[in-house]
């Protein structure tokens, strides 16, 4: 198949853009594609952490674009997955250590030799997106369902629409069916209604996304938990497969409580 | 390259070409209106105008052209690029430079060059009919529209998107940005197909106590300015 480049981004910080990217990588992996994982976010990395790959860090891709080092030597290889690899961003320069025709550059080397390149953008809109989103053909924008990610995710299909990324597809993080129930949160259709863009991938709010990122093992790895089904039903959307989206849960079946009726069979 | 046939007879001066958008020549009082669509990417739209050729070429050179970006993003290789390789290799004289994107405008403006109609069609315009720019698409936010004349967007208007117009502005959706009409004075309405805007701007006033609170939030309304109070009327087919 031809290479496909996607840069994952959100405009928004911290509403899951590494934590999708960690996850969609391996999850294309176990799949059977062979990925690479590129940091975009040179002197604030985190890809390397939520894989847990950073004692495994000797070069970086500004290293590459500079010649101090060949690409596969930079190329981190995940030993739990066949045909995962990570490049890390440089931790101790800045976003303006590369230019978007060298990130250009970059991304035709890893097109001839990867099914899939994620990369991982920082935050914002200024040269770090713009860097990150240079070479790639297509691109995913994370949101959650909260009036500030929606307005800012807005401002960044803006951005790729005029750099004639397609397609620009949604993800939307971290939604919890009682809040949308009770309206006290935006529901998966206010923030489609006002994005306008195809609908990948709807993530609930999971308490082992943290776990998980902390210890450096993509939610991927591992079925049981909800994120890490979305995931994987992203992930296998993103390669073409149909896969229908299923009801959100009621989120308030969760707790300890809850889980006591649930094993005496007494319903709520 | 379609072109105004009230004006340019020859169209065999232009390749064919299957679909897609297309560059537009416009006769007008002032010399050749070359509208560039903002959807053609910059590779091809250098290609187009560099086979820009024949009898409306050599007119075009007499006359002088306005070139007409509409919304397109305009960044600084690019500008050289159509400075080097169309106007000053294609030997035109550029009257001024037309856009609807701010930023383009923002950009042409601090770099001296002349924007807008050449001044003696803006002299007419004043008795003439208003120039409205029609708008086919939705804004998103950031995006930023100014013109002189009215402004109708057949989309929605989203929250961080501005339009500044002289004139009116309707929006045929949803409108949350911010719209500035009237912005050189004079009596000029917004309407909006849902209006949910948090401020608005009418000549030179400000209104900025807008909410969820008040009776035709949300609904389709026009609002004017008279006798300087805020005039909204709920618009019912």
């Amino acid at each position: 198949m031809d290479s496909r480049i996607i840069v994952i981004t959100s405009g928004k910080g911290g509403v899951g853009k590494t934590t999708a990217t960690s996850n969609l990588s391996v999850a294309l992996a176990r799949s059977g594609y062979k990925v690479v994982a590129v940091d975009g976010d040179i002197g604030l990395r985190n890809l390397d952490a939520a894989m847990g790959l950073e004692n495994r860090i000797v070069y970086n891709f500004i290293d590459v674009l500079e010649g101090n080092c060949r690409l596969n030597q930079a190329l981190v290889r995940d030993k739990r997955v066949d045909n995962l690899f990570l490049l890390p961003a440089a931790q101790t320069r800045t976003k303006d250590a590369v230019s978007a025709e060298q990130m250009d550059e970059l991304c035709g080397l890893l097109r001839q030799d990867f099914d899939f390149v994620l990369i991982d953008s920082p935050a914002g809109i200024e040269s770090g997106f713009k860097n990150a989103a240079s070479g790639a053909d297509e691109a995913i924008v994370i949101a959650t369902p909260e009036v500030s990610s929606v307005r800012d995710a807005d401002r960044i299909i803006g951005l790729l629409e005029n750099m004639r990324k397609s397609p620009i597809r949604l993800v939307v993080n971290r939604i919890r069916p009682n809040m949308v129930r009770e309206g006290e949160m935006l529901d998966v259709n206010d923030v489609l209604d006002i994005l306008a863009i195809g609908l990948v991938g709807i993530v609930p709010e999971d308490d082992s996304v943290v776990k998980s990122s902390n210890r450096g093992e993509p939610l991927t790895f591992s079925d049981s938990s909800p994120a890490a089904l979305a995931f994987k039903r992203i992930a296998a959307r993103i390669t073409g497969e149909d896969v229908p989206f299923p009801k959100l849960e009621d989120d308030s079946d969760r707790g300890f409580l809850s889980g006591l009726r649930r094993l005496f069979g007494i319903k709520v | 390259m379609a072109e105004n046939m009230d004006s340019l007879e020859d169209r065999n001066n232009f390749p064919e070409r299957d679909g897609g958008p297309e560059i537009i020549l416009k006769g007008t009082g002032y010399g050749v209106r070359m509208i560039l669509p903002e959807d053609m990417s910059d590779d091809a739209l250098l290609e187009e105008l560099l086979h820009f050729s024949g009898d409306a070429a050599r007119l075009a050179r007499g006359i002088g052209v306005v070139l007409d970006l509409q919304g397109r993003i305009l960044d600084r290789s690019f500008m050289l690029r159509l400075l080097s390789e169309f106007v000053w290799t294609g030997a035109f004289r550029v009257l001024s430079w037309m856009s609807y994107n701010a930023d383009t405008l923002e950009f042409l403006r601090s770099s001296g060059f002349l924007t807008g109609e050449p001044s003696s069609e803006r002299v007419e315009r004043k008795t003439g009919a208003s120039n409205s720019l029609v708008l086919m698409q939705s804004l998103r936010s950031g995006q930023r529209v100014e013109h002189d004349g009215d402004v109708v967007l057949l989309g929605h208007m989203n929250e961080g998107a501005e339009i500044c117009a002289t004139g009116n502005v309707f929006v045929r959706g949803r409108l949350k940005g911010v719209v500035h009409a009237g912005m050189h004075g004079g009596q000029f309405c917004i309407s909006a197909g849902q209006f949910e805007a948090r401020q608005l701007r009418l000549g030179g006033k400000l209104c900025s106590t807008l909410g969820s609170e008040m009776e035709w939030w949300g609904k389709s309304v026009m609002i004017s300015l008279e006798n300087d109070s805020l005039v909204v009327r709920e618009l019912k087919l």
